[in-house]
């Protein structure tokens, strides 16, 4: 009878115990992600907020292009924001439908209708506006949409156009990428350095010139080179995510993820793209924030599906295939993608998503990309004959 | 720049120097670059009782702030201060962007005290709201045009029950929905399904049952486990374990469905991971023997409140919310009983070797022990 007492306390403190820490489990703070919640004080601060704010109201239409400029240069200080763009869409809604509105909403348009990934509509604007050779700025986002188009042809004759009228490195800038995507990395690497060369050290020239020429060392297979100019490009502009992204896919490729961690590491605001990025790398280099950025991934990534969205297609991609691991997914992504833009990091994309679905039809359009370009790159040329050799 | 410029839509382009080249370069990059942050969205979600709809609406403070003002004093926060002092003329102005209607009769929409919730990126007002429609609502015609004048690509999501999210944008400001609530015995076997599944993925719950289950066949005699003489006493236990079990995350599930308790969820997981360890651990340093129907109760609660995030996902509301508790419940019992359908025929036959006693359970006890310790080392640091 003991015996069977003091099995019986045991029994009880067990129960006890674990009731016990049941008790405590509902005591202990709550998450605040998705509880609603009312701060105490008035003064307590809700949330920071540094757009600057603009008239909108009673715009004409050179105010409204100003004002749709400042948001989309804000914008892009701020990693693309697309608040901003959306508001500058906003801001020139009056005319969003015009058939011929002046010069400047025309350029502000077809600038928002790019970034949405809507190039025919905003090549309409842009064949119209750089029929003047004076407009400078219209000719070279012309060349820029031309060649995600993959429409190389017309790329040259608009770049060639702005000989005379610009410095010698903006033309230089403009054809480069040409002339690396076909194949002449070596003649848009000597064309960059000399026009490096002649852009005094001051000025805002630079980093947009080293910037494209990491690019190109990168497609050269350079990397070391490649590193170099991309971190003078970040030095010369902290705010060019592009350049940052390139250099961190370089580190997290030759296996330096911890480095491709560091340049994210800080950042406060940081574009899908960006997040992406830094969560491969974090991944690669078993990072303690992986499983946060992912999680923050996985919710922009839903967040854009909702939304409808498709200019996520080329990331979204490289998310189901990297991440997810849906190679069918990411195919499908991949060919959406590809219908719509054309440049060296999508054909990439769909070669991965074909390899990893062993479907070499699906490759099709992106090994004939690299036959009529004679693109170069070492990285996909591998790529590319790994497809040719799927049955 | 070597030419001067004339016309007047030039000069931001050309006259400042070589900034033109920067903005070349910002059109470049965008294009190159073209994703970013993340949209503007606000979140709406829907649910039928009868003639009323209820739901919530969270708009995100810097969407009000671009469209609205909500930073008085112009330093860059807002604080709670200014998000009260606005809310009457916000409440005002989002309660007439949203409209319900039920057969082209309108359903008054009144937005109660707003409150605040952190999304991904960043911190919303959320609005609960309440409609009463004339009859009981089955279909329903919303309309949004909330933000679209200030953000061209805002975007309102909208789910109604358990359905998917619509997305109402600048060119599409009306959509019906359907909220027809799925018949009850349909949301019963979604939910019987669910808790089905939920145990067969749910490894933390399954290793705690077997952790329970696997000494079930034996007893204690002078500190050495020995074979049950009987099927009747292996059963009589197990039936024990497995129904206090059942109870005790009946329970919790229950409560928390409801809303009466809701415990953190990060801590719940370490809880429960911590309860496999303790469940396991009395299996190879035996420390209550007799009566272990009360481990499986008290440690079951913990279980009950790890289940409710499954539950969540199917949104029912109402009287849909009993059908799918009960219906959770249901599956989950079923999973549980047919592990011990397998399970416990096989040890009992088993129970008299030299092995099951000396070698099976402890190396198993072992097994699970640090497979929950690892749970639990993880759950932590992810905290």
């Amino acid at each position: 009878m003991a015996r069977k007492a003091g099995v019986n306390r045991t029994t009880l403190l067990a129960l006890v115990g674990t009731l016990t820490v049941t008790g405590v489990l509902l005591l202990l703070p709550k998450p605040s992600v998705g509880a609603p919640f009312t701060p105490k004080s008035p003064d307590d601060v809700v949330e920071q907020v540094t757009t600057k704010r603009i008239a909108r109201e009673h715009l004409d239409a050179p105010q409204a292009a100003e004002a749709a400029k400042s948001l989309i240069a804000e914008s892009r200080k701020r990693g693309g924001d697309p608040r901003l763009l959306g508001q500058a869409q906003a801001v020139l809604a009056p005319w969003w439908n015009e058939p011929a509105p002046i010069p400047a909403v025309r350029l502000m348009r077809a600038t928002i209708k790019q970034s949405l990934h809507d190039f025919d509509g905003a090549l309409v604007d842009l064949d119209v506006l750089a029929a003047d050779p004076l407009d400078v700025q219209a000719q070279l986002t012309r060349a820029t949409v031309l060649t995600v188009l993959a429409r190389y042809d017309e790329v040259e004759p608009q770049c060639m156009k702005l000989r005379g009228q610009v410095e010698d490195a903006v033309a230089a800038a403009c054809l480069a990428p040409l002339l690396s995507i076909r194949g002449k990395a070596d003649a848009a690497v000597t064309l960059l350095k000399a026009a490096l060369e002649r852009t005094p050290k001051d000025s805002p020239l630079r980093g947009w010139l080293l910037s494209i020429l990491g690019e190109t060392l990168v497609w050269s297979g350079k990397t070391d080179e490649a590193v170099a100019a991309l971190q003078s490009a970040l030095t010369a502009d902290d705010s060019d995510t592009y350049s940052r992204l390139l250099l961190a896919s370089v580190f997290t490729e030759s296996a330096k993820p911890a480095q491709a961690v560091a340049l994210f590491e800080g950042r406060v605001e940081l574009n899908d793209a960006e997040l992406l990025e830094y969560a491969l790398a974090a991944k690669a280099a078993e990072s303690k924030r992986a499983p946060e950025l992912l999680e923050r991934l996985a919710a922009n990534v839903e967040a854009s599906r909702r939304r409808g969205d498709t200019v996520h297609r080329r990331e979204e991609s490289r998310y189901a295939l990297r991440i997810e691991g849906d190679a069918p997914k990411a195919l499908q992504l991949a060919v959406a993608n590809f219908a719509v833009q054309k440049e060296p990091a999508d054909v990439r994309v769909l070669l991965e998503a074909s390899l990893a679905n062993k479907d070499r039809a699906a490759a099709t359009p992106a090994l004939e990309w690299m036959k009529k370009t004679g693109f170069s790159d070492p990285h996909f040329r591998t790529l590319a004959a790994a497809a040719e050799s799927m049955p | 720049m070597r030419r001067s410029r004339s016309k007047p839509d030039e000069r931001w382009l050309l006259n400042d120097g070589p900034t033109c080249v920067k903005r070349a370069l910002l059109l470049t990059l965008i294009s190159t670059s073209a994703l970013a942050h993340k949209g503007s969205d606000a979140y709406w979600t829907l649910s039928a009782n009868g003639p009323q709809l209820e739901g919530t609406l969270d708009v995100s403070v810097r969407d009000l702030d671009s469209a609205m003002g909500l930073d008085s004093n112009g330093d860059g926060t807002i604080t709670w201060g200014e998000v009260t002092e606005h809310a009457g003329a916000v409440g005002a102005s989002v309660g007439n962007s949203v409209q319900l209607a039920q057969d082209g009769k309108p359903c008054p929409v009144s937005l109660k005290a707003l409150s605040l919730v952190r999304h991904s990126d960043g911190v919303y007002v959320r609005w609960p709201m309440r409609a009463q429609c004339p009859a009981d609502v089955t279909r329903v015609d919303a309309t949004y045009r909330l933000l679209f004048d200030v953000d061209a690509q805002h975007r309102g999501l909208l789910r109604a029950g358990a359905g998917e999210w619509v997305a109402f944008s600048a060119t599409q400001t009306t959509r019906t929905l359907d909220l027809t609530p799925p018949p009850l015995s349909r949301q019963t076997f979604t939910a019987f399904t669910e808790g089905l599944h939920h145990i067969s993925i749910g490894w933390d719950h399954l290793c705690f049952i077997f952790a329970l289950l696997l000494p079930s066949v034996l007893r204690r005699d002078a500190k050495q486990w020995v074979a049950k003489e009987t099927l009747r006493g292996t059963l009589v236990e197990v039936t024990q374990v497995v129904t206090a079990f059942t109870v005790a995350h009946s329970i919790t599930l229950g409560l928390s469905a409801f809303g009466v308790l809701a415990p953190n969820p990060s801590y719940v997981e370490v809880a429960i991971a911590v309860s496999v360890v303790l469940a396991a651990l009395n299996t190879v340093f035996p420390v209550v023997t007799e009566g272990r129907w009360t481990l499986a109760f008290g440690l079951g609660l913990l279980h009950g409140f790890g289940f409710v995030s499954a539950l969540a996902d199917l949104g029912a509301s109402g009287g849909q919310l009993w059908a799918s508790v009960l219906g959770f419940n249901l599956g989950v019992e079923a999973g549980q009983l047919a592990i011990v359908a397998c399970f416990v025929p096989l040890a009992f036959l088993v129970r008299t070797t030299r092995w099951y006693p000396r070698a099976l359970v402890p190396v198993g006890g072992v097994a699970l022990v640090l497979l929950a310790s690892w749970w639990t080392v993880e759950r932590v640091a992810s905290l």
